[in-house]
C-alpha cells in the first residue's frame, strides 16, 4: 500500500516544476487576466494564455510525440502522441492561419474600399512600420529572417504574422504572436496620440461625403481579380490571399449562404481556438524567457507606431492633393486591425466634430491594409524564404 | 553586403513592391468601376425605355378594355344595385379606386366581408 501511495505522490508534477515554468505560468495568468478583465483581444489571448498554461505544467504528456513503427513498410502507431501535439501541427503545417483568413474573407465587406479605391494606397503606406521595425531589429542584432518576422507585427494582422513567422523564424512564434495580438488590442491607446500629433485641427474636422455604393458585380469580381493577380504577383502569399478572397467570394456570390455562415461562424470559431491554443503551446519557458522576447515586445510598438505614421502621412498627402476633401485621420486605419483601427479613426474625428461619420471611409484603408500586409508578408517570404 | 545595408534594401524593395501591387489593384478596380458604371447606365436606359414602352402599351390596353368593358360593367353594376335596393337606378359614373392601399384597414375590412361570403367547396 505504501508503494502505491508513494508512486501516486511521486508522479505528481509538483516535484518537477521549475522556476522558469512558474514564471511562465504567471505570464499565462497575465494573458488570461488581460483577456478576461481588460478585454484585450479575448478571442485570441484567452486561448493563447490557456495553451501557455498547459504547456508549462510538467508531466502532462499532452505534447508527447507519437511513437510509430514500420511493419512491412506500413507505419503502425505504437503510441498516438499527446492531444496538443496534434493541435500544434495545425500551425506547424501552416493550416490554421489560411483557414482563419477564409473566415475573415467571409466576414469582410470590401465595399468601402471598392467605392473609393484610392484608399488602397493608404493600405500600402501603412506597411511602412513593417520595414522600419525590420531595419531596427537588424540593428538590435536579429538576423534578417527574424527581423522580417518581427517587422510584420506592424501589419497588425495576427494570422499573417503567425504565417510569416512560421516560414522565417518559427522559434520566435510565441513572443511575436503575443506582441501582435496585444498591440492589436492596444490600437485605441497607441494610435490617437500619433493621430493628434500629425494632423491639424482643421484636417481632423474634414467631413467626407457618404461614399457611393459599390455594385454587386464589382463586389463579385473583386475577390476573383485580387486572387488571380495577388497570387501571380506574390506566390508565397497564395495561401493567405487565396483563402481571404475565397471567403469573400462565398459572401459576395450570395448563392452559398450556408458555406458563408460556416466560414464566418463555425469554422473561424473552431480554428481561432485551436490557433490560439497552438500559439500558446509554443510558449515554453526555454523559448519565451529570453532577452529577445523583451526586444520583440519593444519592436512591436515601433512597428505599430511607424505603420500608423505611414498611413497618416499618406492621408495628409491625399488631403492636400484632394484640396482638403479627404480627412487624413483615415490614414491610421491603414493598419489591418479590422475594424478596430477604423473605429479609432471615427472616434477621434468625432471628438472634433460630433457630426462627422468617418467609419465607412476608414473601412476602405482598413481592409486594404489586410491585403497590403498579406502582400508585404509574401514579398518577405519571396526574399528570405528560400 | 552587411545585414544593415541589406535591411535598407529590403525596406526599399518591400515598400516598392507593396505600393506597386496596391497601385495596380487601385487601377484595376478603378477601371472595373468605370466599366461597371457604363453597364449600370446602359441597364438603366434600357429599363427606362422598357418602362416607357410598357406604360404606353398598358395605356393603350386600358383604353381598349375600357371601351369594350364599360357597357358590360355598367350593366352588371346597375343590375347589382337594382337587386340590392329594389329601386330603378341609373348608373352615371363608375369611379375606380386607384389607391387601394390608401386605407389599408378599410380594404382589409372589405376583403374580410367578401371572404365571408365566399362559396365554400364541399367535397
Amino acid at each position: 500500500m505504501f508503494e502505491y501511495f508513494s508512486n501516486f505522490i511521486g508522479q505528481m508534477g509538483f516535484w518537477s516544476i521549475t522556476g522558469p515554468q512558474l514564471i511562465m505560468i504567471a505570464i499565462a495568468g497575465l494573458l488570461i487576466y488581460l483577456a478576461i478583465v481588460k478585454g484585450f483581444e479575448p478571442l485570441l489571448l484567452l486561448p493563447i494564455g490557456f495553451g501557455a498554461l498547459i504547456i508549462n505544467l510538467p508531466g502532462n504528456g499532452l505534447m508527447n510525440l507519437p511513437v510509430i513503427e514500420m511493419l512491412d513498410g506500413h507505419p503502425i502507431f505504437e503510441e498516438a502522441g499527446g492531444l496538443y501535439y496534434w493541435i500544434s501541427k495545425g500551425i506547424e503545417l501552416e493550416i490554421f492561419p489560411p483557414l482563419i483568413f477564409l473566415g475573415i474573407g467571409a466576414m469582410t465587406d470590401f465595399g468601402p474600399l471598392l467605392s473609393n479605391p484610392k484608399t488602397f494606397l493608404i493600405g500600402a503606406a501603412a506597411q511602412f512600420g513593417v520595414y522600419i521595425a525590420l531595419f531596427v531589429a537588424v540593428l538590435l542584432g536579429f538576423d534578417l529572417k527574424e527581423a522580417s518576422a518581427i517587422g510584420i507585427i506592424g501589419g497588425a494582422d495576427g494570422p499573417t504574422a503567425i504565417y510569416l513567422t512560421l516560414k522565417l523564424a518559427p522559434h520566435l512564434l510565441g513572443p511575436i504572436a503575443v506582441a501582435a495580438y496585444s498591440y492589436m488590442a492596444l490600437v485605441p491607446l497607441i494610435q490617437p496620440p500619433l493621430m493628434k500629433l500629425l494632423t491639424t485641427d482643421a484636417e481632423r474636422r474634414v467631413v467626407m461625403p457618404p461614399p457611393p455604393k459599390a455594385s454587386k458585380r464589382v463586389k463579385i469580381l473583386f475577390p476573383i481579380i485580387v486572387m488571380i493577380f495577388g497570387v501571380l504577383i506574390v506566390p508565397p502569399a497564395a495561401p493567405l490571399i487565396a483563402m481571404l478572397m475565397g471567403g469573400n467570394l462565398l459572401k459576395e456570390s450570395g448563392v452559398v449562404d450556408r458555406l458563408t455562415k460556416m466560414a464566418s461562424n463555425e469554422l473561424i470559431n473552431i480554428i481561432t481556438f485551436f490557433l490560439g491554443t497552438a500559439v500558446g503551446l509554443t510558449m515554453t519557458a526555454e523559448a519565451f524567457l529570453k532577452l529577445e522576447t523583451i526586444k520583440i515586445i519593444v519592436l512591436g510598438v515601433v512597428a505599430f507606431g511607424f505603420s500608423t505614421i505611414g498611413g497618416l502621412l499618406l492621408g495628409k498627402l491625399m488631403y492636400k492633393l484632394s484640396g482638403g476633401k479627404i480627412n487624413p485621420l483615415i490614414g491610421s486605419a491603414g493598419v489591418s486591425a479590422v475594424p478596430m483601427a477604423a473605429r479609432v479613426s471615427h472616434n477621434v474625428a468625432q471628438e472634433y466634430n460630433p457630426h462627422n461619420y468617418l467609419i465607412m471611409h476608414a473601412m476602405g484603408p482598413n481592409v486594404a491594409g489586410v491585403v497590403g500586409t498579406a502582400i508585404a508578408a509574401g514579398i518577405l517570404i519571396a526574399i528570405f524564404g528560400t | 553586403m552587411d545585414n544593415v545595408s541589406e535591411a535598407l534594401l529590403v525596406l526599399v524593395v518591400g515598400m516598392g513592391g507593396v505600393f506597386g501591387s496596391l497601385i495596380f489593384f487601385y487601377l484595376v478596380i478603378s477601371l472595373l468601376n468605370k466599366i461597371d458604371s457604363y453597364f449600370v447606365k446602359k441597364e438603366e436606359r434600357i429599363r427606362a425605355g422598357g418602362l416607357q414602352e410598357s406604360k404606353k402599351i398598358e395605356a393603350e390596353l386600358e383604353q381598349t378594355q375600357d371601351e369594350a368593358d364599360d357597357d358590360e360593367l355598367m350593366a352588371v353594376i346597375t343590375a347589382a344595385a337594382f337587386a340590392a335596393t329594389d329601386k330603378q337606378i341609373i348608373v352615371k359614373k363608375i369611379q375606380f379606386l386607384n389607391q387601394p392601399t390608401s386605407n389599408a384597414w378599410a380594404q382589409a375590412g372589405r376583403l374580410g366581408i367578401m371572404a365571408s361570403h365566399n362559396v365554400q367547396k364541399t367535397n
